[in-house]
């Protein structure tokens, strides 16, 4: 039966009957589209900044460590167990992953450094500078001089350590550090920066060094290296890579373990759950409004053409086709809301994709789950969002259409053609 | 059926289309009621009602307002259900049918015609004219060109764009009339097809309607009050109170003063 336009173009025209109760509707289902292509956007936005934010000021995406390292965090766990490794070599394999972005190699200590006034206990991490600002942000923050320099003995020192130690640029501080080899590593360092991450715990006992500097410190070989991390082309795609580089240096052994952020910081997947299901409530609660929305206009309408549809049951329309005419024009409705909620939203999109809206000046920076989390609202866009909302939106609408479309059905001809 | 009143000295359409006579009935009811409401406050409708419509008859169901004209073409359009007793439509008892299954024999049994009309508003006329040929599945071009034709023939040429909203109470009549009969079905039910024609578009329509009850065998059952559509039905059946009063056949052209008396003369 070539009835396929049929239904539609009636639908459109039976809207068309009472335009400003359509328009009215329209343009509600319309706002609650683009609320919820924006709102996603803005949420996904957001999820992303929080992930980026939470892996990429320190903790990587992808991190290769010995999996004995953790949680006692032992001097001799180093990467690749004893003997370590080439990191050379280590970091070009990783590298050549497509889905990886950079890497770069880390030694950790603990011990205390002291300046001419008094000391501190402090975490001591070894790196190399230009590696580490392809990977994470964090030497970013710092906030007078410079990055270590090798082989010159130069730490950087947390802020807030600096303001402890009552010490500065220029100044030189001791370290202390039990030794891989049981001894106790001492050294003179010159404070070559002060740097602020944002993060209480790293800023007030974090001291920064060179990768080569550190290892001699604590009487580790050049292969010893604790960590590897690595920054991933897309943070959601860290799983991924992390099994693939893991497959490609399965040849290192049982001492070398790859692992993404969502294992080891599970508290921003939990996050970014939480995020997903914040944006299903909305979407919910926006399209169960535009449900009764739609539901009330096609029940109106129904109402009212009572008759019309006895009539149309007379001259032998079945029940599918009478719920179908009904469906047709909740269909119309919904692509009429759908083309006016693409309109509403684009431009709100457009800008928020291009100029992300920084409102840290005003709400200030926030410390959350131990990541930096700044007030920027960010709408992400992808095609996903608005193409599964315009069709949630259109499923809704038929959906909302269906009770009236049975009432429809129900119609009691005689009496509606008699008009009671 | 009883014949209280002449009888045709021509075979009827109804007559030829019996032929042998092994053909079911276009329309036969059995005891048939319809009550509405219940106990001492309960209105039969319809009661009592028995009849037997031939295939090829042109009847009109004459009676005052309130006599049970319509309910009666609703029952056996299968609109409404009996409250007792039984509908047959080519054979068919429309009580046992599905939804679907009645939805369907008037689809390709039926044409109504109803008194107001009853255009669909957004459809143009060509549209409303087509409507059932369309459910049927004819072909755009086939369907398009019968409700051309016909609308030259009944005088709308030229009016196939205009909405219902746009045509007067004679033209939207005409438009009903040519959506009934357009797809040619075995029975048409009109109830008061005429009521807003004047004389001589009455009589383009009927001629229509005729014409298809000679040719074809068409089956048609008139609501009317009309005495200008009595006079051209072979048979008519007198409803007073919802039950048949009077059931006659009579000559085409005649108009039996039974018809016009007033109930319980």
């Amino acid at each position: 039966m070539k009835l396929r336009g049929y239904w539609l173009r009636v639908g459109w025209r039976n809207l068309g009957r009472h335009r400003r109760r359509s328009v009215i509707t329209a343009l509600a289902l319309a706002w609650g589209f683009a609320a919820v292509v924006v709102l996603n956007g803005m949420m996904e936005g957001m999820g992303t900044d929080f992930i980026r934010s939470g892996t990429d000021l320190m903790a990587g995406q992808i991190r290769i460590q010995n999996p004995a390292y953790e949680p006692e965090r032992e001097l001799w766990d180093a990467v690749g167990g004893d003997g370590g490794v080439d990191v050379r070599a280590l970091l070009e394999r990783v590298e050549g992953d497509p889905g990886v972005l950079a890497a770069a190699p880390r030694v950790y200590g603990a011990g205390i450094v002291a300046s001419d006034e008094t000391s501190r206990g402090t975490m001591l991490m070894g790196v190399l500078p230009e590696r580490e600002a392809a990977v994470t942000h964090f030497l970013d923050g710092l906030v007078e001089g410079t990055t270590p320099e090798p082989g010159a003995y130069e730490v950087v020192l947390g802020e807030e350590l600096a303001r402890q130690l009552r010490t500065g640029v220029g100044d030189v501080v001791v370290l202390v550090s039990p030794a891989a080899d049981g001894s106790l590593g001492n050294e003179l360092f010159t404070v070559s920066g002060i740097v602020r991450t944002g993060i209480p715990e790293v800023d007030a006992s974090q001291v920064i060094l060179e990768l080569d500097d550190l290892q001699f410190l604590l009487a580790l070989a050049p292969g010893d290296v604790h960590e590897v991390v690595a920054a991933a082309a897309d943070p959601w795609d860290a799983p991924a890579v992390s099994e693939r580089v893991g497959g490609d240096l399965a040849d290192l052994g049982p001492a070398v373990e790859v692992v993404p952020w969502t294992e080891f910081r599970p508290e921003l997947v939990e996050f970014a759950s939480l995020v997903r299901g914040a944006n299903w409530i909305i979407l919910l609660v926006i399209f169960l409004m535009a449900a009764f929305g739609v539901a009330n206009t096609m029940l109106m309408g129904t109402f009212e053409r009572r008759r019309e549809f006895a009539v149309v049951k007379a001259l032998g329309m079945r029940p599918g086709q009478v719920v179908l005419t009904v469906v047709g024009e909740a269909l119309a409705l919904g692509a009429l809301a759908v083309a006016a909620g693409a309109v509403l939203a684009t431009p709100f999109v457009l800008w928020l994709t291009h100029y992300p809206l920084d409102l840290t000046p005003v709400a200030g920076e926030q410390m959350f789950m131990e990541t930096l989390f700044r007030f920027v609202l960010r709408v992400e866009h992808s095609w996903d969002v608005p193409l599964r909302s315009a069709a949630a939106l259109v499923v809704t609408a038929v959906a909302a259409a269906l009770y009236p479309a049975y009432r429809a059905v129900r119609t009691p001809a005689a009496e509606a053609l008699a008009g009671r | 059926m009883s014949s209280t009143s002449g009888s045709p000295s021509t075979p009827s359409p109804a007559v030829e289309a019996r032929g042998d006579g092994s053909a079911p009935p276009s329309v036969r009811t059995e005891d048939l009621w319809k009550t509405y409401g219940e106990g001492e406050t309960a209105v039969h409708a319809v009661q009592r009602v028995s009849i037997t419509i031939e295939r090829g008859e042109f009847v009109v169901l004459s009676g005052p307002s309130g006599s049970g004209k319509t309910t009666l073409v609703n029952l056996i359009g299968g609109l409404t259900d009996p409250s007792r007793g039984k509908v047959w439509v080519a054979g068919e008892e429309v009580g046992a049918m599905s939804e679907r299954a009645r939805a369907r024999m008037r689809l390709e049994h039926i044409g109504f015609v109803f008194q107001a009309f009853n255009l669909l508003p957004v459809l143009s006329a060509l549209e409303n004219a087509e409507f059932p040929l369309m459910l049927r599945g004819v072909d755009r071009d086939t369907r398009r060109a019968a409700v051309r034709e016909l609308f030259e023939e009944i005088g709308l040429g030229g009016l196939e764009d205009r909405r219902p909203g746009a045509l007067s109470g004679g033209q939207q009549q005409r438009v009903a009339v040519a959506r009934a009969v357009l797809g040619a079905p075995a029975l048409v039910l009109a109830d008061e097809p005429t009521a807003n024609l004047d004389t001589s578009a009455s009589d383009a329509l009927l001629g229509v309607m005729e014409l298809l009850n000679q040719e074809r065998h068409v089956t048609f059952i008139f609501c009317t009050h009309d005495p200008f559509v009595m006079r051209r039905a072979r048979r008519i059946i007198r409803l007073v109170d919802g039950h048949v009063e009077r059931d006659a056949e009579k000559e085409p052209g005649d108009l039996p003063s039974w018809v016009l008396e007033p109930v319980g003369t």
